[in-house]
């Protein structure tokens, strides 16, 4: 049994000003391995995965023979409708493609995917000493609530 | 109007709602006077088909009354009157379709809060400051007469007679707190231009038309909170505004862009108005204006 004590969901939620989730983590995404609550755990291709790996996975669907069309059904009947989760996400992404918008992260971590836009880029990241530990500079290893390396 | 809470209640009864309440309230409320305005239009919808259908009716049963009518002895008393009955509730009922009709129309509630507002609010709902307020005022009532700003004859043309009407209705005013202290403010004005005209046609006929024309100003301000974002003069010199947004950088730190939005609706009632997204769009420009305070500064 992994031990999620004080670990925080990190899918993101805001449109206009990016920021974790901040709910108790109890699974990690089997993608890019954030930690995730269980409101964001989506099931995508017998992996659980945040809405932003869900997403993209949505996006890659058709293509992709082995996607399973009906993740969206496993999870349907969850608590609090992680599938709109995934439409929200989506629509996110779509907005900011379409006015070419980045948004300012209020977060604590980074974590690489197409959807994560402050990846490696600290300039748009506002960033409170208050609020968690400092981000990782460019080339350097981000690290989780307990210090410890996360994995690439 | 049974069935509705008090403040819904007043909100149609006045006009207007105004308040500071958390976006959840908001919703609630919201959500209750779309539905109110679904029912609203749903009966005068039928009011109409009433009238309608009587009037069509009528027509028939006047054919037949006309046929009858020089031959009262001729038939049974009971088919004459039965007839005339006839003649004269379906008269009532087109008269009933018509004042329905009419006293429904002069308590329209505007459309556009359920069309914009309530979808732009859920897509900036995560954006909002938790446990914060967010201050609404809303003007339901539409062009009415006290919102005219303007009214005169124009030159006529080929028309007899040209009328122009504007009425500025600005029905949303919203303030709400961030996340981190941000403020995003947003002020909408309807502005209405009606043009009555009345010409002759070759029979000597008179004939009016009325057309509108509907201008959505949109306004939208952001004021960061100063101690982790402002306003980057760069930023501002690199945007790529489109030519129909105007920008203003304020005093105390905030930026204002304001942006015209032009439709042709067939009548007032039609629901024609911005897509939430271009309210959104006008915050995503704010914010990409803003930048985190240069250290030592």
């Amino acid at each position: 049994m992994k031990d999620f004590s004080g670990l925080s969901c990190r899918s993101k939620k805001g449109l206009l000003f990016l920021r974790d989730c901040a709910e108790s983590a109890s699974a990690w995404c089997g993608r890019c391995g954030r930690p995730i609550c269980s409101r964001h755990q989506m099931m995508v291709e017998s992996l659980l995965a945040c809405p932003e790996c869900a997403a993209v996975a949505k996006e890659e669907g058709p293509q992709n023979s082995e996607y399973t069309s009906d993740w969206e059904d496993v999870y349907a009947s969850t608590a609090d409708a992680p599938r709109s989760a995934v439409s929200e996400t989506q629509e996110r992404n779509r907005l900011y493609v379409e006015f070419g918008y980045i948004p300012f992260f209020y977060g604590s971590h980074h974590y690489y995917s197409d959807s994560d836009f402050q990846t490696f880029d600290n300039r748009f990241i506002d960033h409170d000493p208050k609020d968690g530990p400092i981000l990782a500079q460019a080339g350097q290893t981000a690290k989780d609530d307990t210090g410890d390396e996360l994995e690439s | 109007m049974s069935g509705h809470s008090e403040p819904i209640r007043q909100a149609v009864k006045d006009g207007w709602i105004q308040g500071q309440h958390s976006v959840n309230t908001w919703f609630s409320l919201l959500g209750e006077l779309a539905r109110y305005k679904t029912e609203r239009d749903r009966l005068r919808a039928r009011y109409g088909k009433l009238a309608r259908i009587s009037l069509f009716l009528l027509s028939i049963m006047g054919v037949v009354s006309w046929v009858l009518l020089p031959q009262p002895l001729r038939l049974h008393p009971a088919i004459f009157i039965a007839v005339y009955a006839l003649d004269l509730i379906l008269a009532g009922t087109m008269i009933l379709g018509i004042v329905g009709y009419i006293w429904l129309r002069g308590k329209v509630v505007i459309n556009d809060f359920s069309l914009l507002l309530i979808p732009a609010l859920k897509m900036i709902k995560d954006d909002l400051k938790p446990g914060s307020r967010v201050k609404l005022k809303l003007d339901l009532r539409g062009p009415i007469k006290e919102k005219i700003l303007r009214e005169r004859k124009l030159p006529p043309g080929h028309y007899v007679k040209l009328t122009e009407t504007i009425y500025s209705d600005r029905w949303l005013e919203m303030e709400a707190v961030l996340v981190k202290g941000h403020r995003l403010i947003f002020r909408i004005t309807n502005k209405y231009l009606r043009y009555k005209s009345t010409r002759r046609n070759p029979r000597g006929k008179f004939k009016f038309k009325t057309k509108w024309k509907k201008i959505v100003m949109v306004t939208g301000s952001i004021r960061p909170n100063a101690q982790r974002l402002q306003v980057d003069p760069v930023k501002l010199k690199d945007s790529r505004i489109s030519g129909k947004t105007k920008f203003k950088n304020k005093k105390g730190g905030s930026c204002r862009l304001s942006r015209k939005y032009k439709f042709k609706p067939e009548s007032i009632a039609d629901s024609m108005t911005i897509a939430p997204q271009e309210l959104i769009g006008l915050s995503f420009n704010l914010c990409s204006f803003l930048s985190p305070p240069t250290p030592g500064k």
